[in-house]
């Protein structure tokens, strides 16, 4: 909420054309690419009246012409709210070192919304370089789409893509009136808490699996694990759409006893003033963000190199420590050590793999009838 | 002469039929064609590739009926409200003179202004159980915010002005005279109302309740952060529209999205039908 969101083109083929038309018209200063995109998110929809009937042309007018080795080089980077605060101080720092590489300035358009929205924007024709998404479920979904070629996860340094981590936390009211320690108490019958719905935030559904895994991943059954979660989900007075909003109801409008929330986002917080109590549950999901070039793109735009120069930049200690600094538990092994102290071991760390992938989890449980549509139906039933 | 220049125009016979259609017409054609038929269009043709049981399934699983319930319902309700209250706005904001009419007038109009989630945030603040007013229900139980009430007050703050706007120029046109006609003829205050000045006032209320439900129908942005969104509890059809897109399910939810707009044609043809019903008083 604290950022713009990005337009959602739904231009199809036909929108990169208007875009880099535009761009050109308007000689390519941030600020005005910035309005530019507005303006165009205005036209996406006779865009998309062009479209229907032109099919698809795709843009062969894009200005990458690379060979060239332009003084200045555009690169769009989409990635959700949260991070802006990392990629500020980041951005900088890999400007000036690719200035002093290769003398040529980096100029950075830079869109943050809610993860879900990001991936739709991209998907229906937002030219971004590089995504930085909440969840790798998102990145599939443009792979999906065909913009991405399958085994991005590999081409990072880690080799899966992810470029920081985060786990699930119970963040409680002062003094924690209600004694809640763990998953368990959240399905307790004098506990009611707020988690954004999985069904509208990709990033509620760490909370959601979590949930689940506390059971699954400690020796239950899935049949144990879907009544727990039913139990808990049955006291939660309010499903906001989003992480952001959930926050809201939760500080604003007074709503429950507890929040499921992000380790990085009390983090950010806390920073900002607002110390929260929570506690950190040790069966644990490791809330793994990922980051990928935008293949077709950039091989579009001529912006391959650079592209994949910040990819990697992300994952050097410089840059792994800002992202340390905002909260996210960073993947580079010294400055986790360095920062060790700041983000508590956790003793029981699944990841989604547990559950057997993102297409897995997609189709079982959230899919129309699937398993949470089966938990909310139980609960009205009640 | 004239059949000679009759023959002449004959090969130019498709260029005059296009001369003969005005400007004005075919830009009133295009623009109802491409920012309203185009769009229908688009939305039917999304849906004919399932075919029809599927369409059924997805249309008609349970929490989607629900919603369904729960959207019409609760506009339904908002309609009538602003129905009732809309037209007494009108008449007073027509026949009395009070300081700070201006200012009321004028701020009538601010729901269609002022960003929806603007108003559902304020609405969630004031009507929670601690807000200004959620705080004298809660002690009896009474939940607004995060509950069908909240659907409801939201829906009828952004359609708030249809009513009052539609009704208000009609009933300048009505003559106090012919009120005051009425009462020296002997007729009561009610029989006055009831015989002479509302039926001229009633084709502008049924558009206008029409006008608002509509709305109160789309509503999102509001609604959306003032219900809890909770299936079977009060989550609303659009907000399930936009569950099915994040979700990546174009396919759910263009299926719900046809069948509010299926069910909202009929309504309004419905409502049409009354108006004209309503209209048999006009001379």
């Amino acid at each position: 909420m604290t950022s713009p969101r990005k337009p959602q083109g739904q231009g199809g083929q036909s929108q990169p054309s208007i875009l880099s038309q535009l761009r050109r018209g308007l000689g390519s200063k941030a600020v005005s690419r910035r309005s530019a995109l507005l303006f165009v998110a205005g036209l996406s929809l006779s865009g998309a009246i062009a479209g229907c009937g032109g099919g698809g042309n795709q843009a062969t007018t894009g200005e990458g012409n690379q060979a060239a080795a332009p003084e200045t080089i555009d690169i769009t980077l989409v990635s959700y709210a949260v991070t802006e605060a990392a990629y500020s101080k980041i951005i900088p720092l890999f400007v000036e070192k690719w200035k002093e590489e290769t003398g040529q300035t980096v100029r950075f358009d830079q869109s943050y919304g809610g993860s879900g929205s990001q991936t739709r924007a991209v998907i229906d024709g937002l030219e971004a370089d590089v995504v930085a998404l909440a969840l790798a479920a998102d990145t599939l979904q443009i792979q999906d789409a065909g913009l991405i070629e399958p085994g991005w996860e590999s081409e990072t340094p880690t080799g899966d893509g992810i470029v920081h981590k985060s786990v699930g936390v119970i963040v409680t009211r002062d003094g924690n009136p209600k004694n809640i320690q763990d998953w368990a108490d959240l399905a307790r019958d004098d506990v009611t808490f707020v988690t954004a719905n999985p069904k509208t935030s990709g990033g509620a559904r760490w909370n959601y699996l979590a949930l689940w895994g506390s059971i699954s991943e400690t020796g239950g059954t899935d049949e144990a694990a879907q009544e727990f979660v039913t139990q808990a989900f049955a006291n939660v007075p309010v499903l906001p759409k989003d992480a952001r909003e959930a926050t809201d109801v939760f500080f604003t409008q007074n709503q429950g006893d507890a929040l499921i929330n992000y380790e990085n986002e009390v983090i950010l917080a806390a920073q900002q003033g607002n110390t929260l109590p929570y506690v950190i549950p040790q069966d644990n999901i490791s809330i793994d963000n990922p980051v990928a070039v935008v293949d077709s793109y950039v091989d579009q735009r001529g912006t391959r190199e650079v592209a994949e120069a910040f990819v990697a930049f992300l994952f050097t200690p410089e840059a792994q420590r800002e992202f340390a600094k905002v909260g996210f538990r960073p993947v580079e092994e010294s400055v986790a050590e360095e920062f060790a102290d700041d983000f508590p071991e956790v003793s029981n760390l699944f990841t989604v793999d547990a559950f057997g992938g993102w297409g897995e989890i997609r189709s079982q449980h959230f899919a129309d009838g699937g398993i949470f549509d089966q938990i909310q139906t139980a609960i009205a039933r009640r | 002469m004239t059949l000679a220049a009759a023959d002449l125009r004959g090969p130019n016979q498709p260029k005059n039929v296009l001369a003969k259609i005005s400007i004005p017409w075919i830009v009133v054609f295009a623009h109802l064609f491409i920012i309203l038929l185009f769009p229908l269009l688009a939305l039917l043709l999304q849906a004919i590739v399932l075919n029809p049981a599927q369409f059924w399934a997805l249309a008609t699983t349970p929490i989607a009926l629900s919603t369904y319930n729960i959207t019409f319902g609760t506009a339904t309700v908002a309609a009538i409200v602003n129905m009732l209250a809309g037209t007494l706005t009108a008449w007073v904001l027509v026949r009395y003179q009070f300081p700070g009419k201006r200012f009321l007038d004028g701020i009538i109009d601010l729901p269609f202004a002022l960003p929806t989630a603007v108003a559902g945030i304020t609405l969630a603040t004031i009507y929670n159980q601690s807000g200004w007013i959620g705080q004298f229900f809660a002690p009896f139980g009474i939940q607004i915010a995060f509950s069908r009430v909240g659907v409801a007050i939201a829906m009828i703050f952004v359609s708030l002005p249809f009513v009052v706007r539609t009704v208000q120029p009609v009933l300048q046109e009505v003559e106090p005279t012919i009120e005051e006609a009425a009462w020296s003829l002997g007729a009561s205050r009610f029989q006055t109302f009831w015989k002479v000045i509302l039926p001229p006032i009633i084709p502008a209320i049924l558009t206008g309740t029409a006008q608002a439900f509509a709305r109160a129908v789309g509503e999102f942005g509001s609604v959306v952060l003032v219900a809890a969104n909770v299936p079977f509890q009060d989550l609303i059809a659009p907000v399930l529209v936009f569950q099915r897109l994040e979700g990546a399910d174009i396919p759910g939810a263009t299926v719900i999205g046809l069948v509010l707009l299926l069910i909202s044609l009929v309504l309004l043809l419905i409502i049409n039908l009354l108006q004209a019903w309503g209209r048999r008083y006009d001379v």
